[in-house]
């Protein structure tokens, strides 16, 4: 009998071979009549619980309702803001028989660490379907009521706010106040939720938060919403009544993109295959409960217009973070 | 409370909702044994599955999942020092050594026993004083957690043996690791070398997985291959001994367990490892820790039941996630179209009481459940090594694989497998190196924090009384062998060494000059 | 510490190398943090702070430490190495060296093939490999325990818990593109 060493080591030589071979095999063109089969993972760059886990979860629930002879699931690859799961989605090149739910920091990420291996652009864009903005909040006895007023008073004085991430929605929330001349320190937290504790405790002064978020400390008093950074108010009996930032004078609005892509150099077919399905799914029930539930605005661009979308708002990423 | 109690129980105790937590329970303990998979990705992955229930069942049944997912990653961590979860990483010290010495049952069974005990008194505390201790955590700003890391830093010193050098390096060098990766502070990607696998940084569960685990399995595997444990019955049960020594450590270790729980973000792992702290600086039997002692099981597991409980406090009181599991099941509650926030108490008094009743019934099942099968699961020892060393290897891959679906995190796992192992045939100290790994990135995010909110103060914000008590109690710790080494010498026999001094005795001889 | 009079034993040269690499670390760390910014534009502490301090601090310990070891090595609890006087002959010694390099082979093997044959399928394999050639065991035995391996493992993993473990070359996905 052979030495178990000599035995592993021809078996790594016989692995190596087998992967080599791999790489090469080449894949052969797609069929007019395409359809996805089997399971489709559906690639979810952030962990599960949160905002882009819950929106991957809608979209392969209002695929599966269909019936359309194949399996969406779900793939959680969280790690570095994203940065893990998008760089392990250009491998799939090619592959139309898996989809990737993705949002802003698509945009951001490759402009503020430059050695990602890919930019929004290495993916194509199937359908954006929901816009989100942020709310300006402050504790309720806090000196300032409105956006400007706190712009004012953060050129005169020290105010402190939080934010949650370099490249997510609280990054750009800063960035216009700042633009709009107000000077802030800015305490770095780990999540929107440690956020808010900062807020509730009095560590911070100010803090960007989500509709969604905000809506409960709103309806408890805790907190007053300064301004929004919609483009329209909120259609909600409480948020309702939170001005934008537009309406008290100032322009500054930001705007967060959530929207489903295929891989890079997937075949025309594939992708019209899916812009139709996927477009077919936002007509259901669950998209619009999950689209009331969260607070979203309701978005629908698709193919060459989302891809349209996607260069605008590059453009403008690249002035706030240049 | 009693009428909210009673509102609490009419919902939750139906029979189809008992049956959903059992279910639970039992799905979590086997989703918890899996080396990797936790409670936050057992809870996550099964919450479509929850999704046709009521609201109210569902939290139930993803409630028991979260306790039987804890339960579940010290079964491993005892039996095959393999820990299932982050915050069961300190049960393989001394739960381990105790599955070595044939008393596999004892540990599980006062493990599941500690961590009931500890639940239940946690439970009522959240009930009656959530907040009041949700209003004191708010208090908690980044100066005094910045504190409370220190403290958590300086209880290297108990971790690391006889020489204090040797595991400060370690320690240091588990905060390196921690370094790799995007940094919370500034957002830099730090030592990633342009691979993007590493902007997330060295992940912590796989890490573990390999030192422990493949660590302890290549050990074994030089030492001559572990002889199965025969244990015989009457080993496999708790002697009135056993509980006797459970009852100070259990009681320590909630108390820990608890205070930490209620601060967002300091999280179980954390408060696994200071209840372990206290007990190697208060316990009378601290020389025996990390020699199988009994003490060295319990503390820690209900301080991390303690603590699970506690992060429910911020999350119900203020409608924010305490730790990486209350996050997810907050996501839940927004799938269920509930809103939580600083009103859920008042808007959905049912569901919330409920929620609590339910973790009542939840840990009732578990000790049920478990306290019998704890016997059973020893039987598993007995398998032959050349069986049960391959079986370790494809949990810890498999495990490892499905934390992110990543074949990273296998590499990874394989890569710290030989780190693991060379510090086990060099004797180096693992807690340290564990500890700085998990308080490296907090304490520097705290750091970091604090200096923002310090302006131009400097080191004035430092000075709240919080803080300067809990840099007090830093200061005793890193001092502690100072003035411990001083009372031995003084005494000729200190008492607590008499009782334990025959199987101390050989070890100690290298020391003792 | 440094009050104990070091006990007097030769250094022992696994443990002095050890405490060399751990110093290189903390070189390492110190010298790399100079790619990153000692304070933000705003004063606060920037991302080089803790790594290089951290670095700087394992430097001086483990100097300390080689020191130490250098000085007739301490035989404390605690970094002592685990001697090789186990019991076992310089046979036996050999055997185990051999068993311990293929075991790491066959999981480095096996990790190396999983993108080919599959999650799933490379454990079950490997399994096999290390009960029947590693292990010696019967042949039978060891595949019945591979066989119920992969059918726990395919129970709870991919019907329970529904993850998506890689199929390689046998995902259906790539075949029906052909």
């Amino acid at each position: 009998m052979k030495s178990p060493l000599r035995t592993s080591c021809c078996l790594a030589l016989t692995a190596l071979l087998l992967s080599s071979c791999a790489v090469l095999s080449v894949r052969p063109p797609v069929p007019a009549d395409w359809t996805p089969r089997g399971s489709v993972p559906v690639m979810v760059a952030m962990a599960p619980g949160g905002g882009s886990d819950r929106s991957a979860r809608v979209i392969a629930q209002t695929l599966n309702e269909q019936e359309l002879g194949f399996d969406a699931n779900v793939e959680n690859k969280e790690g570095g803001s994203g940065a893990v799961g998008w760089a392990t989605f250009l491998s799939e090149e090619g592959n139309g028989n898996t989809l990737l739910v993705a949002e802003t920091a698509l945009n951001t990420l490759p402009l503020v660490y430059e050695d990602v291996p890919f930019t929004y652009e290495s993916f194509t864009p199937l359908v954006m379907f929901a816009q989100d903005s942020r709310m300006v909040v402050a504790r309720k006895d806090a000196p300032y009521d409105t956006c400007p007023e706190l712009v004012d008073e953060a050129g005169r004085n020290r105010v402190i706010a939080g934010s949650s991430g370099k490249t997510g929605a609280d990054a750009l929330v800063t960035a216009e106040l700042e633009k709009a001349g107000g000077r802030f320190d800015i305490v770095p937290y780990g999540s929107t939720g440690e956020v808010l504790t900062g807020l509730l405790g009095g560590q911070i002064d100010v803090a960007p938060a989500s509709a969604a978020n905000a809506k409960p400390y709103l309806e408890s008093g805790d907190f007053k919403a300064l301004c929004s950074l919609s483009e329209e108010r909120y259609d909600d009996p409480v948020l309702g009544r939170v001005p934008t930032a537009i309406e008290q004078g100032m322009n500054a609005t930001v705007i967060m993109w959530r929207g489903v892509f295929a891989a890079g150099g997937v075949a025309d077919v594939q992708r019209r295959y899916w812009i139709d399905k996927i477009e077919q799914g936002m007509r259901s029930q669950t998209y619009r409960d999950y689209i009331k539930a969260d607070m979203l605005i309701p978005a629908n661009l698709s193919g060459e217009k989302f891809a349209a979308y996607l260069d605008d708002y590059d453009a403008q990423m690249r002035e706030i973070f240049r | 409370m009693i009428e909210n109690l009673t509102i609490g129980f009419e919902a939750a105790l139906s029979a189809e909702n008992v049956l959903w937590c059992f279910v639970g329970v039992l799905l979590g303990t086997i989703i918890g044994i899996l080396p990797g998979l936790g409670s936050a990705t057992g809870v996550a992955i099964l919450i479509p599955v929850t999704l046709t229930f009521s609201p109210l069942t569902a939290l139930i049944m993803l409630a028991g999942i979260y306790h039987g997912a804890q339960f579940g990653a010290t079964i491993t961590a005892i039996l095959i020092a393999t820990p299932g979860e982050a915050s069961s990483v300190i049960s393989t010290l001394d739960g381990y050594q105790m599955a070595r010495k044939g008393r596999a049952g004892p540990a599980l069974a006062i493990s599941a026993l500690g961590a009931f005990v500890s639940a239940m008194v946690s439970l009522v505390a959240l009930m009656a004083v959530a907040p009041f201790f949700a209003n004191l955590a708010l208090d908690f700003g980044p100066p005094e957690m910045l504190a409370i890391m220190i403290l958590g830093l300086c209880t290297i010193v108990v971790f690391s043996g006889r020489n204090l050098p040797l595991g400060m390096a370690m320690g240091l060098v588990g905060v390196l690791i921690a370094c790799i990766g995007v940094d919370v502070g500034s957002g830099t990607a730090r030592y990633t070398f342009g691979s993007v696998e590493l902007f997330g940084g060295v992940p912590f569960v796989e890490v573990m997985i390999g030192l422990f685990a493949i660590g302890e399995l290549l050990n074994q595997l030089h030492i001559g291959m572990a002889a199965p444990i025969k244990a015989r019955f009457r080993d496999l049960l708790l002697t009135k001994q056993d509980l006797k020594r459970a009852a100070a450590p259990t009681a320590r270790g909630t108390v820990v367990g608890f205070l930490l729980g209620c601060l967002p973000g300091a999280g179980t792992t954390l408060a696994s490892f200071m209840a372990y702290g206290a007990e190697k600086t208060f316990s009378r039997n601290r020389k025996k820790l990390g020699t199988g002692a009994i003490e060295g099981v319990v503390a820690p597991d209900a301080a991390t039941n303690a603590a699970s409980n506690a992060n429910f406090i911020p999350t119900l009181a203020l409608g924010i996630p305490g730790g990486a599991t209350t996050a997810v099941l907050l996501g839940a509650f927004l799938v269920y179209g509930i809103q939580p926030g600083p009103l859920l108490f008042e808007n959905q008094p049912e569901l919330v009481w409920g929620l609590l009743v339910s973790f009542f019934i939840g840990n009732v099942i578990l000790l049920v459940l478990n306290l019998p099968l704890a016997p059973v699961f020893a039987q598993l020892l007995r398998i032959r090594y050349a069986f049960m060393y391959p079986l370790i290897i494809v949990t810890s891959l498999l495990g490892a694989y499905s934390v992110k679906n990543s074949m990273f995190s296998v590499w990874v796992v394989i890569v710290f497998g030989l780190v693991g192992y060379a510090m086990k045939r060099l004797n180096f100290p693992m807690a340290p190196l564990v500890l700085g790994l998990v308080i490296g990135p907090l304490f520097e995010k705290a750091l970091v924090q604090t200096s923002v909110l310090a302006g131009d103060d400097g080191l004035g914000v430092l000075a709240t009384p919080t803080t300067l008590i809990i840099l007090a109690l830093a200061a005793a710790l890193v001092t502690s062998p100072l003035w411990r080494g001083r009372l031995r010498r003084t005494k000729t026999a200190p008492d607590q060494d008499q009782d334990q001094g025959k199987t101390k005795a050989h070890a100690e001889k290298g020391s003792h000059e | 510490m440094s009050t104990h009079p070091a006990p007097t034993a030769a250094p022992r040269r696994p443990v002095v190398i050890a405490y060399g690499v751990v110093t290189a670390l903390g070189v390492a760390f110190c010298a790399g943090s100079f790619a990153y910014d000692w304070s933000n534009e705003d004063g606060t502490i920037g991302s080089a702070v803790l790594p290089r301090v951290a670095g700087f601090l394992l430097l001086l310990v483990g100097l300390w430490l080689v020191r130490q070891e250098l000085r007739g090595g301490s035989v404390r609890e605690g970094d002592g190495l685990v001697v090789e006087d186990e019991g076992h002959s310089p046979e036996e010694a050999r055997r185990i060296r051999r068993k311990l390099i293929t075991v790491v082979a066959t999981m480095v093997v096996t990790a190396l093939v999983i993108p080919i044959l599959g999650l799933l399928l490379s454990l079950t394999l490997m399994t096999l490999f290390l009960t029947a050639v590693v292990e010696k065991q019967s042949l039978v035995r060891s595949l019945v325990v591979s066989a119920v391996t992969f059918a726990v493992a395919y129970l709870i993993f991919v019907a329970l818990l529904r993850i998506p473990l890689p199929l390689g070359l046998l995902d259906p996905a790539v075949w029906s593109v052909l």
